[in-house]
């Protein structure tokens, strides 16, 4: 008969990547839609016929890997946000950290990619624990606002950082590569992200299921009572940031290659605002729910874009509105998007991907 | 020394804007538990309300701006009754993002209405300035000073002296006691974000004569917060007191400095007011049981 | 466990007609987030009386008066069956100001003092649900009888002793000209002097305005001196209920609530006299 639920006996079992027999499906599954997607969104010939990518849902290969680069972005904001329970708004600030380490050692002094990338992973980390030095003394509300004032702090020290060394214009980047292997098309950037997204996964994964990162967790629910039972509670909070703004700064390198060209704009609150959206959105203090809510907070809106953008504009009422100001129609939507979910679904997205689970697993007792 | 001086005067001016906003953004904060970030937002919708008003429907100033602030409560009342009133009791996190998510729609919509150019307001109020003891006022922020202390004049009239302001003291303070003498908390809660609405359109019908109307005024919001942070998140005075504070920094660094810079001054005031004194000048210490 | 002087809950000739019940609860089932706290409370106060509501800590004393006030949205709790009404009106759906209007006025566990605002201040809130006019005069009234009010009228609340407080809590309640008055534990954290002066001004303002009182109390020898009637109320349920008298000289009450005859602390209903097992075994 097969397996309907499983009882946990022993801490390496439950740290197993693989607890079922089951899981071995949901690879095989993962791994073979990984694969179909750059054939289904990137440019193709099929049957003779060019098809260019964001003819299908909207999207393509690019707007896929700005989404992976989101999605990383949330998960670490939400060990951050979610796991440790620490309301940060300097987001941006890291991945900014990320852009100028890689700006100045793979643009000014020609490190290859991966060094740079761990370079601005160790500075992120320096960064991360300088910024996180208010949450010794703050906390919600507050820490939130400390962080929103270290947020313009360090946007304008990136500011003058980028007009000393390069010009008002903004921060040139090499071409990424590793070796002889070249990142320079959006199929090769997308699988680059795959295995960085894979990474980071894994080892969140392996991070939350070891005592350190139960430490967050505890330090988020009830931090007297964690600091009663003999853990480090402000070491913890700044390890958060440590681990957070590693990844941040990593991606934020990442990403500065990926565009090619950066400045100061590119890192404005409204970005933040929109990592802070995804997680929430997405379920707080679950990984699976930043993904959804990074893939969805990034791909919907092209969607939206796409399914809107041959209305005939003498449709009475939104005909105009979706033409002219198609932009600004589809951030409304998203607004009235995130109120919604906020109010009938507060747990975000990822619940329901977890009452599908449950009722799959409990079948067929389930209600 | 005149220059100065002068920088203080027109920092005094900006500065009275800010303390409107502030107000009522410490009104709702205080009252409902609410970190409302689209203050900003709703000080915009104040500017083009009185645009709109005397742009389309060709009505003077005055009428144009009683106008916008009758849709303002409107405005408020609706938010209150229809996105609030269901959430009230979650956490801080998610009523944040609600308001997010209310200033992404605010944004969208007044584009949509009014078209993305910057308008400006035809020329209401007197130019021309008049020199005290060495120092230029111009008529226009001395104005725009006096009408802001009678708002807030009126304002705390209002909330000292009249019953409701008393039951939405009574709120503020401890709301369960509040509903223990049978204060009604949902009808306080619409008054105080009604009167948060309406302070910020104030806010923005003197900001429009002051500045271009355009989607950038919703950034004043963010200059609120560390107003209200300055003077404590729970005083109203305090928050006067922090807008006017942080009208001055604004316009000394912007003067002696440079413009970006002015920003930044600001947030590392308020950074150190959160790390030295998070209650603020007027607030009192906290104290939570375990 | 023997059965006591208990008359049955509402004796048909006692039944009174409904609109001279100033308060009535039957059957009433309330539970916080899922977990059951009361599990069938059925009482009465009759229009002018004093009744207590007795019980140890836990019992669901406080839940009661929640759940009358209209408070319990507050505390993550809900009715889920039985109904409370007063004169004969049904209260269980409305809101708390909406009752507080319909006379029933709450001096809260804790008192719930506005700490920083005056005492005047929170006398005036207190008139917020008056129905009728006279509120000055109620004022003044108050301050005759809490003269220290009087003298602190500027203070800020915070700043008073726990017993100027009640006094406050109390006079607060009585600016809204209530026909009935909700007391929670009105004797916590008092000296025993300032308790006994505090209830003799609650005796003589039952004399003046007649107004009905049920009265939460743990120091049970105080409430059944100062009320006619009693229900003492055990995990969630009224066990016992009876004239304040009798309920004095029941022995099986007096040492679970009162103390015991001679003094001894006493065992809730749900323990037992262990009996000295030790001694038997060893012998």
């Amino acid at each position: 008969m097969a397996q309907r639920s499983i009882m946990l006996t022993d801490y390496r079992r439950d740290g197993g990547l693989f607890q079922r027999r089951s899981s071995w499906v949901v690879v095989v599954v993962a791994v073979v839609g990984l694969l179909l997607v750059p054939a289904i969104f990137g440019d193709r010939y099929l049957f003779g016929h060019y098809f260019s990518n964001s003819e299908i849902l909207g999207f393509g290969l690019p707007q896929i890997n700005s989404a992976l680069i989101a999605v990383v972005g949330a998960i670490a904001l939400n060990v951050l946000v979610g796991f440790t329970g620490l309301v940060s708004l300097g987001h941006a600030a890291f991945l900014a950290v990320g852009a100028c380490t890689a700006a100045l050692a793979g643009t000014e002094w020609g490190w290859p990619l991966i060094p740079v990338l761990l370079l601005a992973g160790v500075v992120g980390i320096l960064v991360g624990v300088v910024v996180g030095l208010p949450s010794l003394r703050l906390r919600g509300l507050y820490l939130m606002l400390a962080t929103l004032a270290l947020h313009f702090i360090m946007l304008y020290i990136f500011l003058r950082f980028q007009l000393k060394f390069f010009t008002p214009a903004g921060l040139p980047f090499n071409t990424a590569s590793i070796g002889s292997f070249a990142v320079d098309t959006e199929k090769k950037w997308y699988w680059t992200l795959i295995v960085v997204l894979g990474l980071v996964l894994l080892g969140l994964r392996n991070l939350m299921k070891s005592r350190h990162g139960r430490s967050f967790i505890a330090a988020r629910d009830h931090d007297i009572a964690a600091s009663s039972l003999g853990m480090n509670v402000p070491r913890v909070r700044l390890a958060s940031f440590a681990v957070s703004s590693f990844i941040v700064s990593v991606i934020g390198a990442l990403y500065a290659y990926y565009l090619g060209h950066l400045s100061d704009t590119s890192f404005s609150l409204t970005l933040v605002i929109g990592y802070f959206a995804m997680v929430i959105i997405g379920g707080i203090g679950s990984t699976g729910g930043a993904v959804l809510g990074a893939l969805l907070w990034t791909l919907l809106p092209q969607v939206l874009t796409f399914a809107t953008t041959d209305v005939d504009p003498t449709t009475p009422v939104i005909g105009n509105m979706l033409t002219t100001y198609q932009g600004q129609t589809v951030s409304v939507v998203m607004g009235i998007l995130i109120i919604l979910i906020l109010r009938f679904r507060p747990e975000g997205l990822i619940s329901y991907w977890k009452a599908v689970v449950h009722a799959c697993r409990r079948w067929p007792y389930s209600p | 020394m005149a220059e100065f001086t002068q920088y203080v005067v027109s920092g005094l001016a900006v500065g009275s804007i800010y303390g409107l906003v502030a107000l009522g953004f410490v009104l709702i904060f205080k009252s409902t538990d609410i970190f409302n970030f689209a203050q900003g937002d709703l000080v915009m919708v104040g500017a083009y309300l009185g645009f709109g008003a005397m742009d389309r429907l060709g009505m003077p100033f005055w009428a144009a701006a009683i106008t916008a602030l009758l849709v303002a409560a409107l405005l408020g009342l609706g938010l209150q009754q229809v996105v609030f009133r269901p959430m009230l009791g979650n956490s801080l996190l998610t009523m944040v993002m609600i308001t997010i998510a209310l200033s992404l729609i605010i944004r969208g919509v007044v584009v949509i209405i009014f078209g993305p150019l910057d308008k400006t307001y035809p020329d209401q109020l007197p130019g021309g300035a008049m020199t005290v003891a060495g120092v230029t006022l111009s008529y226009v922020d001395l104005i725009i000073m006096g009408v802001a202390a009678v708002a807030i004049a009126c304002f705390t009239v209002f909330f000292q002296f009249s019953k409701t302001g008393l039951q939405m003291r009574a709120i503020g303070e401890n709301s369960e006691a509040a509903a223990v003498c049978g204060v009604n908390a949902n009808r306080m809660f619409s008054v105080a974000i009604m009167v948060g609405t309406v302070t910020a359109a104030a806010g923005g019908l003197l900001l429009a004569n002051l500045q271009i109307v355009s989607p950038q005024l919703s950034d004043i919001g963010l200059i609120a917060f560390p107003a209200a942070v300055l003077g404590g998140m729970h005083s109203i005075p305090g928050a006067v007191v922090g807008g006017l504070t942080i009208g001055v920094i604004g316009q000394l660094s912007a003067g002696y400095v440079d413009g970006t810079a002015a920003n930044v001054t600001i947030y590392l005031v308020l950074l150190l007011v959160l790390l030295i004194r998070p209650t603020g000048i007027f607030g009192a210490r906290e104290v939570v049981r375990v | 466990m023997q059965t006591v002087a208990v008359q049955p809950v509402n004796p048909p000739d006692k039944r009174p007609e409904q609109d001279t019940v100033a308060l009535a609860l039957q059957g009433v089932e309330v539970s916080y987030a899922g977990a059951p706290a009361l599990r069938g409370v059925t009482l009465t106060v009759p229009r002018g009386a004093a009744v207590a509501l007795l019980g140890a800590n836990g019992a669901g004393k406080t839940t009661t008066i929640r759940t009358i006030a209209g408070l319990l949205g507050l505390h993550s709790a809900r009715l889920t069956a039985g109904s409370v009404t007063t004169h004969g009106q049904s209260i269980e759906r409305l809101a708390s100001h909406e009752i507080a209007r319909l006379g029933i006025a709450h001096v809260p566990e804790g008192r719930l003092i506005f700490s920083g605002m005056s005492v005047e201040e929170n006398l005036r809130i207190g008139a917020t649900s008056r129905t009728t006019g006279g509120a000055t005069a109620t004022m003044e009234r108050v301050l005759e009888m809490f003269p220290v009010l009087r003298r602190r009228l500027r203070d800020a609340g915070g700043y008073l002793s726990g017993g100027e407080q009640q006094m406050l809590a109390i006079s607060r309640a009585l600016m809204a000209d209530p026909n009935v008055l909700l007391l929670d534990e009105v004797s916590l954290g008092l000296a025993p002097l300032i308790t006994r002066s505090i209830f003799e001004t609650l005796a003589e303002i039952r004399r003046e305005s007649g107004t009905s009182m049920l009265v939460v109390e743990q120091n049970a020898n105080l409430a059944l001196e100062f009320c006619d009637y009693a229900f003492i109320i055990e995990s969630g349920r009224v066990l016992y209920e009876g004239s304040a008298d009798d309920l004095r000289h029941d022995p099986q009450v007096r040492d679970l609530y009162l103390g015991g005859s001679s003094g001894e602390s006493a065992h809730t209903a749900t323990s037992r006299r262990r009996p000295s097992r030790t001694a038997g075994w060893l012998s």
